[in-house]
């Protein structure tokens, strides 16, 4: 991963890079390992590149609006963490959005080292207000109003402005941590009513100072510490522990998996990057990371994902990363020319996808065509571990209880004459109660 | 003592009337910067009071200025 710096860049990056805060940073792995490149070939890229620094590379790139609250939170904490630590040093964080972290496995990492500059007296965070939108309001919808915040992130790429997120609030919010000055005034204060124009330098000459950043950060990293969700339960949150079919077919299921996470060239781990859909509580990713340099456990249900996450980062677990996603309704491209934020397909290519007990979901609960599901997955070229469940099946039934069946197309013989069109099957295991079936599918071609 | 109250509750009443008066065309940032002395604890009130004060005597005297060159 590279990174080209103008001459602007290059001055304030020869200053902050000496450092402790940053040099501890890169030790202790909350910040990319970065150096710069000797004799750089200077891309043309329309701006004057002074020089080019070289990142370790990260996994797989996600983006805020597909992470967990506690991921939001881990990289909330770690900006908060990050820009004391600066200030500190006489360094200050000239941005604080959610895009400058990344997460390695379980582990929040900061990217951008070029959002730290040298401090400047008098200086104020220009990144206060992008903290607020992109972290402070997205977890306080979610920790007090118990509303996903993800869509709205996915929304708007500056996040929840702060006369949207006051809207929003009812008596008693106003009367919780932060609300009143990080969203109420915040809000009130943005409606241009100043007749000064140059407030910065006014603030300066007034004697703004560094320890008032850094008190303000300080409160802030209280708020966000203070913040939680915890729903009691959600539609998926205990189907592993409950639902009958995954207490009885657990075990030949795992086995299966690991069979095909074994074939390649075990105990090399050769397997570069497993997705697995539908993860629910991770216990195929949990498998897949024993064999695997990365695994994404994909789920739509967001406290699944969550408490995923959270038993991840309590293990610091560097392989597996959790995120929030519904195939049904994707995170597309973003940002300008759909190229700044691109879509998952764009940055992450499987080679190994897990669909297991999904697909009825996707056709009966989503709508979508058996035939087009089964093209997108032959489209990853990856190998497949894939269940099938049955009309028969308990489960599906259920799915059909309350709607017209219009899904004549998910059958057993559709399924066959699909599976053969786009795939080779290498192994195929009936399970217990008879309904469900696993495949080991390799695509064609 | 009551001349003193009075003069300072005018004061007060004709800096947040000039303080909640709109502008347009200005950056919505620096609400942002002015929060940040209010959230910086005790010394950082200071800071945005001697800053309002130091608006509202800007304001003053721009006004004072336009009023002399419609004068002339």
């Amino acid at each position: 991963m590279f990174r080209a710096l103008g001459y602007g860049g290059l001055q304030d990056w020869e200053t902050v890079s000496k450092k402790s805060f940053l040099q501890t940073g890169m030790q202790t792995g909350f910040i990319v390992q970065t150096e710069t490149v000797a004799t750089p070939t200077l891309p043309n890229i329309g701006f004057d590149c002074a020089a080019v620094l070289q990142h370790t590379a990260i996994p797989i790139i996600t983006w805020p609006f597909d992470w967990s609250f506690n991921m939001l939170r881990a990289a909330a904490l770690l900006t908060l963490d990050l820009l004391e630590q600066a200030l500190e040093d006489n360094a200050i964080l000239k941005d604080a959005t959610p895009y400058n972290v990344q997460f390695v496995g379980s582990c929040p990492v900061f990217i951008d080292t070029s959002s730290f500059v040298p401090f400047q007296p008098g200086q104020i965070w220009a990144g206060y207000r992008q903290f607020c939108q992109m972290f402070l309001y997205p977890l306080m919808l979610q920790c007090w109003k118990n509303v996903d915040f993800q869509p709205w992130l996915r929304g708007s790429l500056e996040g929840i402005a702060p006369q949207d997120f006051s809207s929003l609030l009812g008596l008693r919010d106003f009367f919780r941590r932060g609300a009143f000055s990080h969203v109420w005034l915040h809000a009130r204060l943005q409606t241009p009513r100043m007749i000064q124009p140059k407030v910065a330098d006014s603030m300066k000459s007034s004697g703004f100072s560094r320890f008032m950043i850094v008190n303000n950060v300080r409160g802030l990293r209280r708020i966000v510490e203070g913040l939680s969700w915890k729903p009691r339960t959600s539609a998926w949150s205990d189907y592993d522990n409950t639902a009958e079919p995954v207490q009885r077919d657990a075990a030949a299921k795992e086995k299966f998996v690991e069979d095909v996470c074994q074939s390649k060239f075990w105990p090399l781990k050769t397997w570069k990057t497993v997705w697995d859909l539908g993860c629910n509580q991770g216990r195929y990713s949990r498998l897949a990371a024993k064999y695997a340099e990365t695994v994404l456990a994909i789920d739509s249900d967001h406290l699944t994902v969550d408490r995923l996450f959270v038993a991840l980062n309590a293990e610091r677990n560097r392989t597996i990363i959790p995120l929030v996603g519904n195939l049904a309704d994707p995170s597309p491209s973003l940002g300008w020319r759909l190229q700044e934020r691109r879509s998952l397909e764009h940055r992450s290519k499987p080679d190994l996808v897990f669909c297991l007990a999904l697909i009825h979901h996707l056709v009966i609960g989503c709508n979508l065509l058996l035939a087009d599901v089964i093209d997108w997955l032959a489209s990853l070229k990856a190998t497949v571990v894939f269940e099938y469940v049955d009309r028969a099946d308990v489960q599906v039934q259920q799915l059909l209880s309350n709607r017209e069946d219009v899904f004549s197309d998910y059958n057993g013989e559709a399924f066959r004459a699909h599976i053969n069109r786009a795939f080779v099957v290498v192994r195929e295991q009936s399970l217990l109660g008879g309904t469900r079936t696993l495949l080991w599918l390799q695509p064609k071609d | 003592m009551t001349l003193v109250v009075s003069t300072t509750f005018s004061k007060t009443s004709l800096f947040m009337n000039f303080y909640l008066t709109p502008i347009a065309y200005l950056d919505p940032g620096t609400g942002s910067m002015l929060l940040q002395a209010i959230v910086g604890g005790s010394a950082g009130l200071f800071v945005f009071v001697r800053h309002l004060w130091r608006s509202f005597r800007y304001a003053e005297q721009t006004k004072a200025g336009d009023t002399t060159q419609e004068t002339n």
